[in-house]
């Protein structure tokens, strides 16, 4: 019976002790746990885009929260990086503006290192820090180059796109089966005019409409756009050409006639007959006291 | 009622020597006058800084009284005129009484615009410079016309009292004023010659005089109706102009219609007759006023922009402009209706104590027409001082608005005092056999 009692006793014992290690345990693996998932989610995301100049800008947007609750972050380090497969080539760190994004503007002419097909993978990181999560993203890019041309035949307007790349050599090659947007700048946006899509040649043909309207001697900036594409990104090259109808944006008169120089003549007249026609009664009647006067 | 010749005889003692209240009363409307005059050389010496008029509300009561006092002048031309020319025989006591208030709210309220210039000495650029397109130039031309036309109608429906008091035997009156009667009577005998003249001469100013001053007062409206302000730009002004200005014209009436009756006892010439007549002609102004306030509103309300609805809000704020409007919309639009509509209610003093009240509301309307929306522009004015945006009048602007009433008094006790205040030769045309000289006639009938 002692034995027995001393038995549940230890059992007892080893019981509490373990709850309480256990306990232990879980209050210290649980406050890591907590630490970390208070922490809030971020998102890195990157565009890439080609200027008109050949200018070439690489941009990062930082993000943190979930779902609709997205909020920009600003003043964020972003550290920018070549990926060289075995190794990185460390470019810049960036800070994250007002909107939470951060540009690297790479001038026409440098050279990224790439991969045997030309195609240079940027790495993009964010840290993190003591109530964000880390994040990263990574971009692959590729230079494209736009010419655009213009032609008239038979009075018709053509307008010509090619699209160039590098090769592995070097050597630019024709980019078949591009899509490219054709529109038009106006003062706060582009007209869009139509879709090509370039050949084994790397060109895109497209009949230009007549009825556009220019500047006044009928200039007008054309613009050949890529949307985000896979490497390119998203690509803008313009070219002005005299194939607008000229309108003349001379300041007309202004409609309110109080601001005129003269009156309108349809006022003038009125004016004159309505006072020209009291002025002749008032003289009437007067002339009727003048003969009552001379009859008295 | 007597015959005209006694009718003249009691009304001509009323024009003999004045008594010694009758002096003081001019001298204390003389006062005040030339208080206003002083007040109005301040403000050429100043400048309108003394003014409550600024950079954002830069017109105030001066225009407010403009327009109140334009309208009467109108309403006043209107009334005496159409009464003429439609040969109301009922309203021939009354029409002496119509043509002083649009003279003298004619001459006191003209200038009211004129205080508003910052630069007074300019004054002569209007007429040199003037540009026909612009309503002020329509408003000066259209006032200076009005005001020579109803100053001629005013003498014309003198020139036969004048005759009588020439003729009259025992006038106790000084002999240049004798003399003056003589040369204003234009040698008129009451011959048929000279009656058919008169009576020519009258009917081709009165009938001039009505366009002119329906014209006068709608160009007066569109000065506002033009302008691309809140609560301005209305196409319904010029009709609505017209039909306050004759509303407020009848009120003014029925007031001094009660004034001379009790003052000069000519109960047997202005009679309970005349109060109904015109106290019905005001239950009627009332309704079409009435009718056009609403239009204007619900109009404003209903596409309401972002200053309008802080416009229309003011009117409603008992805080800023909603007593002001409470107090016109009960006085121009209910107690009317109630007070003259019902029988009840209607005796001469209840009609002329609800005209007076009228009268007052109509001039805070005008004053609700021009300064709210000036302080309620389309684009407001930022980083000023408040008394830079909202008007406040000040003791020069009182001062002349006083001063400005006090003068018409004055016109109406010294006017009365040279001739009748009822046109005792055209009552004696009772039965006026003239024919009017715009006749409709259909052919054949």
């Amino acid at each position: 019976m002692i034995i027995k009692l001393m038995k549940m006793k230890n059992q007892i014992y080893k019981s509490v002790y373990s709850l309480i290690v256990g306990f232990l345990i879980l209050s210290l693996f649980g406050t890591s746990l907590s630490m970390a998932q208070s922490k809030e989610r971020t998102r890195l995301r990157s565009y890439f885009y080609i200027h008109d100049n050949g200018d070439r800008e690489i941009s990062v947007l930082l993000t943190a929260g979930r779902g609709r609750n997205m909020q920009n972050v600003s003043n964020a380090p972003i550290s920018m990086e070549v990926d060289m497969g075995d190794s990185t080539l460390f470019l810049t760190e960036l800070i994250t503006d007002a909107e939470g994004s951060a540009n690297l503007l790479v001038e026409a002419g440098y050279t990224f290192p790439a991969d045997e097909e030309g195609i240079t993978t940027v790495l993009a990181s964010y840290n993190g820090n003591d109530t964000l999560r880390s994040a990263s993203t990574d971009i692959e890019i590729k230079d494209v180059f736009l010419e655009i041309s213009f032609d008239i035949e038979d009075s018709v307007k053509i307008l010509t796109v090619q699209a160039k790349e590098f090769n592995n050599e070097g050597e630019l090659i024709p980019v078949e089966e591009l899509d490219i947007n054709i529109g038009v700048q106006r003062l706060y946006s582009i007209l869009p005019i139509d879709e090509i899509e370039t050949d084994e040649n790397g060109i895109g043909i497209l009949e230009f409409p007549d009825d556009i309207p220019g500047d006044s001697i009928g200039l007008i900036k054309i613009l050949a756009r890529i949307d985000e594409h896979d490497y390119f990104g998203t690509v803008t090259k313009t070219s002005s050409v005299n194939w607008g109808i000229p309108v003349s944006y001379e300041l007309k008169r202004l409609p309110r006639q109080l601001f005129t120089d003269e009156a309108p003549l349809w006022m003038i007249i009125g004016v004159f007959i309505a006072l020209v026609g009291a002025w002749y009664h008032f003289f009437l009647s007067v002339y009727k006291l003048v003969k009552l006067k001379n009859e008295g | 009622m007597e015959n005209s010749s006694d009718l003249m005889k009691k009304l001509a003692r009323n024009l003999e020597t004045p008594s010694r209240q009758w002096y003081i009363w001019v001298i204390i409307l003389s006062a005040i006058v030339l208080f206003g005059v002083y007040a109005l050389i301040r403000q050429i010496q100043e400048g309108q800084i003394i003014t409550g008029m600024r950079d954002n509300a830069v017109w105030g009561i001066y225009t407010a009284n403009f327009i109140f006092f334009m309208g009467l002048s109108y309403a006043g031309a209107l009334v005496s005129c159409s009464f003429q020319l439609l040969r109301i025989q009922w309203a021939k006591p009354l029409l002496r009484m119509a043509e002083l208030i649009t003279v003298s709210t004619l001459i006191v309220g003209a200038p009211y615009i004129l205080f508003c210039l910052g630069r007074l000495d300019r004054i002569h650029y209007l007429f040199m410079y003037g540009r026909i397109q612009s309503p002020i130039t329509w408003d000066v031309i259209a006032i200076s016309t009005d005001l020579v036309f109803c100053a001629a109608f005013l003498y014309f429906t003198h020139i036969r009292d004048f005759a009588k008091l020439r003729d009259l035997e025992g006038l106790k009156v000084a002999k240049w004023r004798k003399k003056l009667y003589a040369i204003l009577a234009l040698n008129y005998r009451g011959t048929p010659l000279q009656k058919k003249y008169l009576h020519q001469a009258h009917d081709i100013m009165a009938a001039i005089i009505i366009p002119t001053a329906v014209i006068a007062y709608s160009l007066l409206s569109w000065l506002f109706g033009m302008s691309l302000k809140p609560g301005w730009h209305s196409t319904i002004f010029g009709p609505y102009f017209v039909v306050t200005a004759a509303y407020s014209g009848i009120a003014l009436l029925i007031i001094i219609m009660w004034l001379y009756r009790k003052s000069r006892k000519l109960e047997d010439y202005i009679t309970n007759k005349h109060f109904n007549y015109m106290a019905f002609g005001l239950v009627l102004l009332t309704m079409a006023y009435g009718y056009f306030t609403f239009s204007e509103y619900i109009t404003d309300w209903y596409n309401q922009t972002s200053q309008m609805s802080a416009l229309l809000g003011k009117f409603t704020d008992m805080s800023q402009y909603g007593a002001l409007q409470s107090f016109h919309v009960l006085f121009t639009m209910f107690v009317p209706l109630i007070i003259i509509g019902l029988p009840w209610f209607r005796s001469i003093n209840s009609i002329t104590l609800v005209s007076l009240f009228i009268v007052i509301a109509l001039w805070v309307k005008r004053y609700l027409i021009v300064v709210p929306p000036l302080e309620t522009p389309f684009i407001p004015i930022q980083d000023v001082r408040p008394e830079y945006v909202q008007y406040s009048m000040s003791w020069v602007e009182i001062t002349l608005t006083v001063s400005g009433l006090a003068l018409i008094v004055l016109i109406f006790t010294i006017a009365s005092k040279i001739a009748p205040i009822i046109p005792v030769a055209e009552i004696e045309d009772v039965e006026d056999t003239a024919k009017p000289i715009i006749r409709f006639q259909t052919k054949g009938v």
